[in-house]
């Protein structure tokens, strides 16, 4: 009785997970991956109607960084290291020229620059209550050489996280954007395409 | 004995360096929880103090709140995101803290359904850097314990376990956090400015420049450039040095480099600090002209002419002005700007008081000047055309006893006439005779034993700025005695501006 509880239970478990659209993620080309011990997050651009997600998602994105151990540059830096340069932060994020992250790499001594997009952000129902949707775009350049290291794409449901009845379900953007990013830099860890060798 | 004593005070050095961070040792200044779903710069002053409650529960020492203001205004600092990693450390020293946190909240509501997200990263103080940080996020209906025992109901329920969640996260982790060292200098240079960042023949310029210290300032500051160096001087404003740097006369890109000069002896070069641009040419500007028809480099147009000012390489200018100017050297209209060249211009063939011109030639010239002084002009030749200019002059002449219209190009035309039309018709308005031609000047027989001695020609044309003009003239007197010029008693224009 209860083996069968048990195996009912993991199938259910099972089942749920299998409905998640995998990670659509490039690794454009063969870039030898360097030391990306200290990244430097960019505010991500935002294609949504609410105003302020870009800036949540890159704060939402330092935490976890910050909590795989890495070092993130400090937000603060950053704008000062544009303000200096007279510099607009879309120009850096849209059209960030080779020179520009070549001197961010210098001045704020870091290797890797993570940039991203919210595509779209929207709210379904399930079963009674309103389930965000987010839509989001992560990439990864080398700072030193302003060349794309690997693209990430992922488009997931607070829903997708049901497991059994209500629980799993992801109800707030917040959490969703934090669950997406944390799949996408699994994601690249699993691929290898991330790595800091920290030095003894 | 002594050695014994020796061997404690060491044990008890060695203790306190490898001893773990703790919570009930930790200092932590919190700042001013930013809320920015209230707008970018919204602080949520209640939800500071419920997180400086659950990290005092945790055994952290928390910095008096007036001190942290004080400090954010005398820095001039509006929120925690602009707490760069030198001004953490200053921070650090100053209220005497080890992290500082900043909190963001990402999502609230308080109404159905209640729920809270936020971000919170810590700052160590010695070395300014991010060193932790989590996103918390809880929602109502997250909250289903078995039975319904200790199930949260309140919005303000949630917020606390949110908080009491953090604070203890952070307690578990503070032991294992690493002591980064800095990664950036002891100084941060925020502003500079220079002026004009373009110069000539040597001129110097005028530079600015703001810095922070982590400590006391340097002993002086010194520029460089290859021309000389210079020791900026202090401002009255604080955190600002200034001086004029001399410049290098060669024409291009030069940079300048800032030199700090510790007390203890030591400097610290910085490289690149901003370049300065020299020019001793004119600018070299290309006037685009976009619209109108270039016959021999003088563009023809009837109703408007787009000209696009371009800047062959890339200068500042300080001025502009345009100047168009008759055929006699008289000057008909005058624009201008203390500001780069417009992106477009449209001249509409009109004086200064927006009157239509007459046709004929005009030349527009376009000077400007660099901010370092060079000056250039450009001159640019156009031809208008009204659209109802008459294009082509008829008469009637009689070669060998043969009666033929003579068609000539109007005087002073410069547009030619792409296509002609000739219509005869008798005064009843029977049509008789048609012919289509393409040059001129064209000679076209009236055929004989036309039933009438008296037409009516009519003669449509077209130009090649797509002018359509039809002329109708008096009757043709069809007597092989003299020749005469055909009449115009009245001229019907339809014309079209474009096509």
């Amino acid at each position: 009785m209860m083996k069968l509880l048990l195996s009912t239970i993991v199938t259910l478990l099972v089942s749920a997970c299998v409905g998640q659209p995998p990670i659509t993620t490039e690794i454009p080309g063969q870039h030898q991956t360097s030391d990306f011990c200290r990244i430097t997050v960019l505010p991500f651009a935002n294609d949504s109607d609410e105003p302020r997600l870009g800036l949540v998602a890159k704060k939402i994105c330092q935490t976890e960084l910050l909590q795989r151990g890495a070092q993130v540059v400090n937000e603060a830096d950053v704008r000062l290291f544009l303000h200096r340069r007279q510099t607009f932060t879309s120009q850096l994020t849209d059209q960030g020229s080779r020179e520009l992250y070549a001197a961010l790499a210098d001045e704020l001594k870091t290797k890797g620059i993570i940039r991203g997009r919210i595509l779209n952000i929207s709210e379904e129902k399930s079963q009674g209550e309103i389930i965000p949707v987010v839509t989001l775009q992560l990439e990864l350049i080398n700072a030193m050489d302003g060349h794309l290291i690997t693209s990430s794409f992922l488009r997931r449901s607070g829903d997708d996280y049901r497991t059994i009845l209500h629980y799993g379900v992801i109800r707030t953007q917040t959490e969703l954007i934090r669950q997406i990013i944390a799949e996408i830099f699994n994601d690249w860890i699993s691929r290898g395409v991330v790595s800091c060798q920290k030095s003894a | 004995m002594r050695s014994v004593a020796l061997s404690f005070i060491l044990f008890s050095l060695i203790s306190i360096i490898l001893l773990p961070r703790q919570a009930s040792a930790y200092r932590i200044a919190l700042l001013p929880a930013q809320d920015l779903t209230a707008s970018r710069s919204g602080l949520d002053i209640a939800l500071t103090d419920q997180i400086s409650e659950a990290l005092l529960q945790q055994g952290f020492e928390v910095i008096p709140r007036q001190q942290i203001i004080d400090f954010l205004v005398a820095n001039s600092i509006r929120r925690g995101g602009e707490i760069d990693s030198l001004t953490a450390r200053r921070m650090s020293i100053q209220l005497g803290c080890e992290g500082i946190l900043l909190t963001t909240i990402t999502e609230k509501s308080i109404q159905r359904q209640p729920k809270i997200g936020m971000t919170i990263i810590l700052l160590e103080g010695d070395s300014g850097e991010q060193i932790w940080g989590t996103t918390i996020c809880d929602h109502i209906n997250d909250s289903q314990p078995m039975l319904g025992i200790g199930r949260l109901e309140t919005a303000q329920q949630i917020k606390q376990h949110s908080l009491r969640m953090m604070a203890e996260q952070l307690s578990e982790t503070i032991v294992d956090l690493p002591e980064l060292p800095p990664a950036l200098p002891d100084y941060r240079i925020t502003d500079i400015d220079l002026k004009p960042t373009l110069v000539r023949q040597g001129n110097p310029v005028f530079c600015r420049v703001k810095i922070k210290f982590l400590n006391d300032g340097p002993d002086y500051l010194e520029v460089e450039t290859s021309a000389g160096s210079t020791i900026l001087r202090k401002s009255r404003i604080a955190h600002y040095y200034e001086g004029a740097v001399a410049t290098n006369p060669r024409d291009g890109i030069h940079p300048i480099r800032l030199k700090i000069h510790w007390s203890d002896g030591h400097s610290e070069l910085v490289d690149n600090l901003i370049n300065y641009q020299v020019a001793n040419t004119p600018p070299p500007i290309k006037m685009h002209v976009a619209t109108g028809l270039n016959i021999e480099e003088t563009y023809a147009f009837s109703e408007s002419v787009v000209i696009i000012p371009q800047m062959v390489e890339k200068r500042p200018l300080d001025r502009w002005k345009l100047v168009i100017k008759d055929r006699e050297g008289k000057t008909i209209l005058t624009e201008g700007k203390n500001a780069s060249l417009p992106e477009r211009l449209e001249w509409r063939g009109t004086d200064a008081y927006n009157q239509r011109l007459e046709t004929g030639r005009y030349t527009m010239i376009m000077q400007v000047w660099d901010i370092a002084g060079n000056e250039n002009r450009v001159a640019t030749k156009f031809y208008l055309q009204p659209a109802s200019q008459q294009m082509i002059n008829i008469s009637q002449v009689v070669i060998e006893g043969e009666n033929y219209l003579k068609l000539l190009p109007a005087e002073n035309q410069l547009v030619p006439v792409e296509q002609w039309s000739l219509q005869l018709e008798t005064p009843d308005g029977n049509s008789v005779y048609n012919k289509t031609g393409w040059e001129l000047p064209s000679l076209v027989p009236i055929p004989q034993d036309l039933p009438v001695d008296r037409l009516i020609c009519s003669v449509q044309s077209l130009d090649r700025l797509g002018n359509n003009v039809e002329i109708k003239t008096a009757e043709i007197n069809l007597t092989p005695s003299h020749d005469q010029v055909a009449q115009r008693p009245r001229m019907q224009t339809e014309w079209t501006a474009d096509f």
